[in-house]
């Protein structure tokens, strides 16, 4: 019966203008969609090379001073690159955040974290911006792989079998199916299978053509059309639950607009709407005001108060020479300083990251109640972009941060002046990029899966019930 | 029979039960998100002016300072919600809340609702605007393409024309049905907003000009809306026909075009990175004088100047402090790096814009959204004089800073100097002031101009489709 539906479909999608429209427009989008997002891959790749050359520019720079045997430039006497603080300057350490093969496929997602991210003793990476300027008047209607498969995939299906049994209903040809192909039950859910095949194609065509032209791996590229038939299965599903009732192809249109509005707009925008209500009102006090009063309050300390916090957080710097010391040399108590910075960072990350979790717990629930979310999350993932990719980056960094921070105590509790073997050293153990692999898939993939073994069920036993069919 | 065939219509979405669920649906979820809307405006309002209290009084709190070290300490700016954000939230979850104002360098707005939020911020609000201008218009479709279809189905059609009634007058009365729904639907928005805003005590009212105009647009947006669909039913022969002709038609408009200009506009008018951007202005920034640099070659000359000047031979012999004029000079030139490439910046947006109200004019959805946005104070336009006003702000605050700095009774390379605290709370608090309708509307041309050629044409249709039917050149 599938061979028979498929080849009927098939020949139907040839003869309807409106059908192939419908396939060419898919595609054609979907092609504009994988050029988006290699636009997006190749700015992040600028912004990387930018990053690059900065770093080596600092490298060398530093180098010539050595090689001069000059501690730094003429006109900055107060340059010492025996000084570690100088040393992490000059460094010029920039941690990459590396674009995964699939970045393309969310280049619509909100990504609020830069591209690289420079090391330094005084960074911060939760005050780090994206590495996009964007215009807001454009960035929130972007075409990418998520709006293409999320909001037009849907679309498709309904376009090429949006009259499948409603029309044999309006024209009164059901009771000759059930005579000729034994049932008509049997034929709709044929006939339903075979439109989600050509939708699936259509798909994992698009979805082929972003992992090839990206270099993604087989379980990347085995994850994205996983996710896409998912969705394609969704949906065919709900078509098939659309068709079991509808009496006329008004009805029918009537029906599955209903539910795609219902679950591609209006949940989705719900979603958006809680979670930005619940952060609308935080005006970032904690990251801006507290920061900024944490930090003039940590000045005005007396080294004795900062003292003891340091050695509590960083006890092996007591073993040092500095901790012998009478009274601090300004350059090494200044460090001391910059420690109660560290120790904040931590927390601010901490707090930070909690909120994130609040955030990720309303996506997560959107994620149960709307297919659309949980694609678009799930596709975000897979991707490494997005605000939980961003989470991830900034926690990286702020490790780096703190190791740097720890280098810097350790490098100016030593009191030895340090030199170009050491600058060496720094440069070669600068800390690895950071790539993303995917993650947290599986929980929006079950989601989905979840949603179209659901909808599937019920649109069977909706057939199943004999009023509603013509056999 | 006049006014007997919107009464019928009526009756007839009455009596469908889809039909009466969904008004009754959108009507709820109208009156909710709209007063949910005010209520989280109203909210956002009084948080805007807490932090900005809160701002104030850690800057108040510093006492005697530095006036330098004070510079270093920075302001910040809280971007208030647009004047009518209740109704249209616009751009603002994807603009920066915060901007921090300090020497030497222009903030970048941070903080954005959109990046707290998580991945659902990708999706648009939920708000009136939005419903008004993409759920309505849905069920003005659903509730519209069966009107004049049924009344050709059931024979009515050519009944009521025998009977004398003029095509003219049926086709009016299917509009005017679903243009009387769409304007209800209006004013039970803009009545909601006001009376959560009173229940709430807001200090906040819509303001008038905007308000009236807002509804002015909206009103020619549901003209387009309720003419197209009757026109479509007009036009063409069977329900089945028109509807999915309107429902293709407002995918398109609402889903497909908005994003398809986005996406050639940023590909026309391409923006640099962040990385490059601030990559070209160090380089710029560097070309120019460095006021914490002593052995800076400009200063340098302008250290010589100055002492030739004032007839003496070190700067710790001038009457000022040396060290505030560097700093001035230092910022001055950095002020016009930033507006020569924050200008570039502009523009370009400002082109991508253009452009997107350029093809405006092929989508009246893109007009409305465009000219809401600016009525509500929520559009880039609004952000763009935010980031201005706080940068003037800015500009003022240092240059008062440098002043005292320099003649406040220091002498050069004396940085132990210490300001009253009274000389900092006599300078002011940022304070945003909403750019005037005038302003709001400058670039709103072309969208008025959409709305206004796309209600012509349609009612020209639905003329024409009126006569065609008298004539008979349409079946009925």
């Amino acid at each position: 019966m599938l061979k028979l539906a498929l080849a009927f479909e098939f020949r139907m999608l040839l003869r309807s203008r409106t059908a192939l429209l419908a396939l060419t427009a898919f595609l054609a989008i979907g092609a504009l969609a994988i050029l988006t997002g290699e636009r997006f891959v190749a700015q992040w790749e600028d912004s990387l090379a930018t990053a690059e050359d900065a770093q080596r520019a600092m490298i060398t720079e530093a180098r010539g001073y050595f090689d001069a045997g000059a501690q730094g430039p003429d006109d900055r006497p107060w340059v010492d690159l025996a000084q570690p603080q100088w040393q992490d300057w000059y460094s010029g350490t920039r941690v990459a955040r590396l674009p995964g093969a699939l970045a393309g496929i969310a280049a619509g997602a909100v990504d609020p974290a830069p591209a690289a991210f420079r090391i330094n003793r005084r960074a911060d990476p939760l005050a780090a911006g994206g590495y996009r300027i964007e215009n807001p008047e454009l960035a929130a209607g972007a075409v990418d792989m998520v709006i293409v498969i999320g909001l037009l995939l849907p679309l498709l299906v309904g376009a090429l079998g949006l009259n499948i049994g409603s029309r044999e209903r309006e024209s009164g040809i059901d009771r000759q199916i059930t005579v000729q192909a034994g049932s008509l039950r049997t034929w709709l859910i044929a006939r339903t299978l075979a439109v989600a095949l050509i939708s699936a194609c259509a798909v994992m065509a698009l979805c082929l053509a972003c992992a090839l032209i990206g270099g993604a791996s087989a379980i990347e590229t085995g994850l994205f059309l996983l996710i896409a038939v998912l969705y394609t299965a969704l949906w065919s599903g709900l078509l098939l639950l659309v068709n079991a009732r509808a009496a006329t192809v008004r009805s029918a249109a009537f029906g599955f607009g209903a539910v795609w509005t219902l679950l591609c707009v209006l949940l989705p925008t719900v979603s958006a709407e809680i979670a930005v209500t619940r952060v609308q009102q935080d005006y970032a006090l904690s990251e801006t005001l507290d920061a900024r009063g944490l930090r003039y309050d940590s000045f005005e300390l007396e080294l004795d108060e900062v003292l003891p916090r340091l050695y509590q957080h960083y006890p092996e710097l007591e073993n040092r020479p500095a901790a012998n010391a009478e009274t601090l040399e300004p350059e090494i108590a200044r460090h001391a300083y910059d420690a109660l910075m560290f120790i904040a960072l931590e927390e601010r990350n901490a707090d930070r990251l909690a909120q994130e979790r609040e955030a990720l717990g309303v996506a997560r629930i959107a994620s149960w109640l709307s297919p659309t979310v949980a694609l678009s999350l799930a596709l975000e993932r897979l991707a490494g972009v997005g605000p939980d990719a961003a989470s991830d980056y900034r926690s990286y960094l702020v490790s780096v941060v703190l190791e740097r921070g720890q280098w810097l105590l350790e490098a100016a509790w030593n009191q030895q002046p340090l030199d170009r073997q050491d600058f060496e050293a720094l440069v070669a153990e600068a800390p690895t990029s950071f790539s993303v692999s995917p993650s947290n898939v599986p929980q929006p993939t079950l989601a989905l899966a979840g949603w179209a073994l659901v909808v599937w069920v019920s649109a069977l036993l909706l057939l199943a019930r004999p009023s509603d069919t013509a056999d | 029979m006049i006014g007997a065939i919107t009464r019928l219509d009526a009756m007839n979405w009455w009596r469908d039960r889809r039909l009466a669920g969904l008004l009754i649906t959108v009507t709820i979820a109208l009156v909710m998100v709209t007063a949910w809307s005010t209520f989280g405006d109203a909210g956002q309002h009084d948080a805007q002016h807490a932090a900005s209290e809160a701002a104030r009084d850690q800057w108040l709190g510093q006492g005697d300072a530095n006036p330098h070290g004070m510079a270093h300490f920075g302001d910040f700016a809280f971007r208030p919600a647009g004047p009518m954000a209740r109704l249209d939230q616009g751009l603002q979850a994807r603009l920066g809340k915060v901007l921090f104002l300090e020497g030497h360098r222009q903030g970048v707005p941070m903080h954005t609702d959109a990046t707290r939020a998580g991945s659902v911020a990708r999706f648009a609000r939920l708000d009136a605007a939005f419903l008004l201008q993409t759920i309505v218009p849905l069920l003005l479709i659903f509730l519209g393409a069966t009107n004049l279809a049924s009344d050709r189905e059931s024979g009515r059609l050519k009944l009521t024309l025998v009977q004398g009634t003029s095509a003219h007058g049926v086709l009016v009365e299917h509009f005017i049905s679903l243009l009387g729904v769409a304007l209800a639907m209006l004013l039970m928005v803009v009545a909601t907003s006001l009376l959560t805003s009173t229940l709430l005590a807001t200090n906040e009212p819509l303001a008038p000009g905007r308000l009236a105009l807002f509804m002015l647009a909206h009103t020619l947006y549901f003209t387009i809306i309720a003419a197209g669909i009757t026109a479509a039913t007009a036009w063409l022969s069977s329900a089945r026909a028109a509807l999915l002709l309107l429902l293709a038609a407002w995918v398109i408009a609402t889903a497909l075009l908005p994003r398809a200009t986005a996406g050639l506009a940023g590909a026309l008018y391409p923006l640099p990175s962040q990385d490059a951007f601030q990559a070209t202005m160090s380089a710029a920034r560097e070309a120019g004088p460095d006021g914490h640099n002593p052995q800076d070659a400009e200063l340098e000359r302008l250290r010589q100047e100055m002492l030739e000047t004032h007839g003496v031979e070190t700067v710790e012999e001038l009457p000022l402090n040396f060290d505030g004029i560097a700093m001035q000079v230092d910022e001055e030139f950095g002020n016009q790096v930033w507006d020569e490439h924050f200008g570039a910046l502009r523009e370009i947006m400002s082109n991508q814009v253009a452009f997107g109200s350029g093809l405006a004019l092929l989508n009246p959805f893109q007009a409305i959204d465009g000219l809401s946005m600016a009525l509500a104070g929520t559009d880039l336009a609004h952000d763009l004089a935010f980031q201005q006003q706080a940068e003037q702000h800015r500009r003022a605050l240092v240059e008062a800073l440098n002043r005292e700095h320099a003649y406040g009774g220091s002498t050069s390379g004396d940085w132990s100097f210490t300001a009253e605290a009274e000389f900092f709370a006599s300078l002011s608090a940022f304070e945003h002031e909403t750019p005037s309708l005038q302003e709001a509307l400058r670039h709103g041309g072309l969208a008025w101009l959409s709305l206004l050629l796309w209600a012509s044409l349609l009612i020209f249709a639905l003329r024409v489709g009126a006569d065609r039917l008298e004539r008979g050149t349409l079946s009925c």
